[in-house]
């Protein structure tokens, strides 16, 4: 147990960072649990903790966003703006700007306020959140399963690191994980992706879906249904408190790019905070526009609180707590890792970083010229995906480790799919050309997996400061020839698909997509059996400071080529309940 | 063939309206001409010989077929002179006013009439005189031909008729049920 009375002075002393705002203010309460983060990672060891009876506070650097005033959620179609969206912004876009921050192709502007910096020859693009829920307001919303296989690569092939946990020891979390958010799909047997019991109905495929998925499979390549953490029918998740009635199906406008205005697929604000908020009120408190800057220990080397900025002053803050849990999305977490001086004695902190390799090309496919449209838009995205194939090639022989798997992306648009104003003529006959190539644009991305290396890291950079006065992070990302020569394989793929499928004007990528592409990144503060080698232990617990927890994909061992999510809500959700089980023994 | 799609035929902007989003309207395009007549629109740029010329020239690069009404049906001049009136700077209506008076100089040398009197095969002609400049849009009438035609495009398919008629987008509305398509 921890003393509740630690002094704000106490605190102080051990502030690792000289910050240049006024004498911090101390808060009364001493909190069972603060949360630094409210995106999945969060949101997930709010829920749990909260609903357990523990009195939880979070801080989250965004400000709370109020649904359907602060979202603008879809454009409207262009004949209902006057300017036809020529004049401005389109509302989306506007939205975008205010919450989320790259540059990357999603949202190509940066954050003034909180800049970080990267070797001149390596650039990675960050793409962050900042806003109640985080990235899980735009996300992807793939919901895939680690394999056996997953847990246990360094085991076969002698590179990166094993997890130490495995799959049966994470399952049970991927049933809660996607029993709360709802994730449809289908059982496939598909030796990449894992079955779960939980699926709620895939969703119907479009004309080019299946296009695709038998071009794949004429080269032996196996598509599947998508599994994404969407609602194909209204649904209340079982075994939570969290909600008087159904939240809506989804309404497949495909805009989920732009968030969901009856959060049909699942983010951490509105399915989870904002609940807590009107359910727990007095065992559950939001600070918003709360910056941690660092936590803060006491003499026993423990951690007991956090100090913030507030945003909105500017103000030094500090909350007190008997834990404290970091899920401010990997990179942010481990700054402030590294900012407080804490949690490092493996020296690990900051090292194996990965994130996914992309690559996107795109092509048309002739067979869907004049398709009669019989469905609208669908989900965001394509409702197939095609999980990695090198399962069914166990002879091949590739100049590469570890694999990817493919999300294709295809949807019925509203403006012309090949662009007119490149078409010569006029007339009749332009018309219909035009109409020709309508509906059959297809695009492919995916998501490799790529190895950590003494090339990839991060570290504070002392000569650059945010807005508050506070050292910015180094981002440090070079591809590796393992990464290079995926690409290779990946983009061959992608040619024999689409020419399988009959493409036309294919284009395919020169290069990968600008490292950080992805939104995935993973592995800075990683799990481990070893204190010496690894920061956390095998329920997300620092080795050095152990009330201090990491619940975001910084706890990850390997990446995989799986999108994380659903691997950050499994694993927070069980730190969480380790945590409470600890508590209960009196060791926490 | 799969089935049809079960709309409940409410746009998803009558939704956001209900719901009372804040979605901020841009400020109208003052005088944009009400939607259901076509031919006698309140100009506020060209004159009524401009618009007319404007009209024609529009609906011969994208025409009513059978498949959908063209760019006379979406008020393709209309929204041109709207958007000239609103431009920043003379250039752009200059442009059109001079681009319109060398349709003229075509057609007088093609037909010995203004292009409003001529045949519509004359008119035709004149444009696809002018349509040769596309691959030279160095040239004047190359330069006019590319620029009528590249703001015909973009008003046309940002219209109603060309997304819904045109291109047959059946989304951006609230579906209760998505039952996919089959393969053509
Ligand atoms: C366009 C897009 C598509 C994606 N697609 C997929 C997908 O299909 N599948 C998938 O699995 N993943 C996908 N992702 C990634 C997914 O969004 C993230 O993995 C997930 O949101 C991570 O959750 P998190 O809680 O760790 O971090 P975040 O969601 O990033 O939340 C972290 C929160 O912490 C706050 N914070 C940061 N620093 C501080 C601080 N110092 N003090 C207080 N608060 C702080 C931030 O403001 C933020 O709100 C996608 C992401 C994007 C943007
Ligand atoms: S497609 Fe479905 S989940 Fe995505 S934004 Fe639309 S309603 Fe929401």
């Amino acid at each position: 147990m921890f003393q509740s009375k630690t002094k704000a002075s106490t605190a102080k002393k051990s502030l690792a960072t000289k910050s240049k705002a006024p004498a911090v203010q101390s808060s009364a309460p001493v909190y069972d649990a603060v949360i630094i983060g409210s995106g999945a990672a969060g949101g997930t060891a709010a829920q749990v903790l909260v609903e357990a009876g523990l009195n939880v506070v979070m801080l989250e650097a965004g400000p709370l966003r109020k649904n359907m005033v602060d979202f603008s959620y879809h454009d409207p179609f262009p004949y209902e703006d006057p300017y036809r969206g020529s004049k401005s912004e389109s509302p989306s876009d506007e939205m975008r700007k205010k919450y989320i921050f790259g540059p990357n192709a999603y949202a190509p502007w940066p954050n003034p306020d909180e800049p970080y910096t990267t070797p001149k020859d390596t650039p990675f693009e960050w793409m962050r959140a900042r806003n109640v829920g985080g990235r899980t307001m735009f996300w992807g919303r793939f919901a895939n399963r680690y394999n056996e296989a997953d847990f246990k690569m360094r085991s076969r092939d002698g590179m990166g690191l094993d997890w130490p946990i495995e799959y049966k020891d994470i399952a049970p979390y991927y049933d809660k994980a996607e029993i709360f958010m709802g994730v449809c799909g289908a059982k496939e047997n598909h030796p990449d992706l894992p079955d779960a019991d939980n699926f709620l109905p895939p969703v119907a495929l479009k004309c080019s879906d299946h296009l695709l998925w038998k071009a794949a499979e004429k080269i032996g390549i196996r598509a599947m249904r998508v599994r994404r953490a969407m609602l194909t029918k209204s649904y209340r998740p079982p075994g939570s408190s969290l909600f008087d009635k159904d939240i809506a199906q989804c309404h497949y406008c495909a805009d989920c790019d732009s968030g969901c205005e009856t959060h049909s697929f699942y983010n951490s604000a509105f399915r989870q905070v904002v609940p807590l908020m009107t359910k727990y009120p007095k065992r559950f408190t939001l600070i918003p526009n709360a910056m941690a800057r660092v936590v803060t220990v006491n003499k026993k080397g423990l951690a007991d609180g956090v100090a913030y900025i507030d945003k909105t002053t500017g103000q030094e803050r500090e909350i007190k707590a008997r834990t404290v849990l970091l899920g401010c999305g990997t990179l942010e977490t481990t700054r402030l890792l590294l900012l407080s001086n804490i949690a490092n004695s493996s020296g690990q902190i900051g090292k194996n970083f990965m994130e996914h390799l992309d690559l996107a090309a795109q092509a048309y496919l002739p067979d869907l010229s004049f398709a009669d449209r019989e469905a609208g838009d669908g989900i965001g995205g394509s409702h197939i995906i095609i999980p990695w194939f090198g399962y069914f090639r166990p002879n091949e022989k590739r100049d590469f480790v570890r694999g990817f798997q493919i999300e294709p992306s295809v949807r019925q648009r509203m403006r012309p799919d090949k662009n007119p104003k490149q078409m010569a003529g006029f007339g009749q006959d332009f018309k219909k050309e035009v109409r020709r190539w309508q509906g059959t644009r297809v695009s492919l991305a995916c998501h490799g997996e790529m190895l950590p290396s003494p090339n990839k890291f991060v570290e504070i950079d002392n000569t650059t400061k945010d807005k508050w006065g506070i050292p910015v992070l180094k981002i440090h990302y070079k591809w590796d020839d393992n990464d290079l020569n995926m690409f290779k394989y990946a983009r061959r793929s992608y040619e024999e698909i689409f020419a399988a499928a009959k493409a036309v004007d294919v284009r395919l990528p020169k290069n990968p997509d600008p490292a950080g592409h992805s939104i995935h990144e993973m592995g800075t503060a990683h799990m481990g059996s070893d204190p010496k080698t690894s920061v956390l232990n095998k329920f997300n617990q620092s080795w050095d400071v152990k009330n201090l927890f990491v619940l975001d994909a910084a706890a990850f061992s390997s990446g995989t080529h799986k999108n994380p999510t659903l691997m950050i809500m499994a694993l927070s959700w069980r730190a969480a309940e380790y945590l409470l089980d600890e508590m209960k023994k009196k060791n926490l | 063939m799969g089935k049809k799609n079960k709309s409940s035929n409410v746009t998803r902007r009558t939704i956001l309206k209900s719901t009372a989003s804040a979605l901020v309207a841009a400020p109208l395009l003052a005088g944009t001409p009400p939607a259901q007549n076509a031919s006698a629109p309140r100009l506020r740029f060209f004159t009524p010989d401009e618009f007319a010329m404007v009209d024609e020239l529009t609906e011969i690069i994208i025409p009513t077929d059978d498949h959908s009404p063209g760019a006379r049906a979406a008020q393709v001049a209309a929204y041109i002179d709207a958007h000239l009136a609103e431009a920043f700077t003379d250039e752009s209506r200059q442009q059109w006013r001079a681009g319109l008076q060398l349709i003229d100089t075509v057609a007088r040398e093609l037909s010995g009439k203004p292009f409003l009197q001529a045949s519509a095969a004359q008119q035709l002609a004149v444009v696809t005189r002018i349509a040769q400049g596309e691959r030279t849009p160095n040239q004047p009438a190359g330069a006019f031909f590319v620029q009528l035609k590249q703001q015909t495009i973009h008003v046309y398919y940002t219209s109603k008729i060309g997304i819904q008629q045109e291109m047959e987008y059946k989304g951006n509305v609230y579906l209760k049920e998505y039952v996919g398509e089959s393969l053509p």
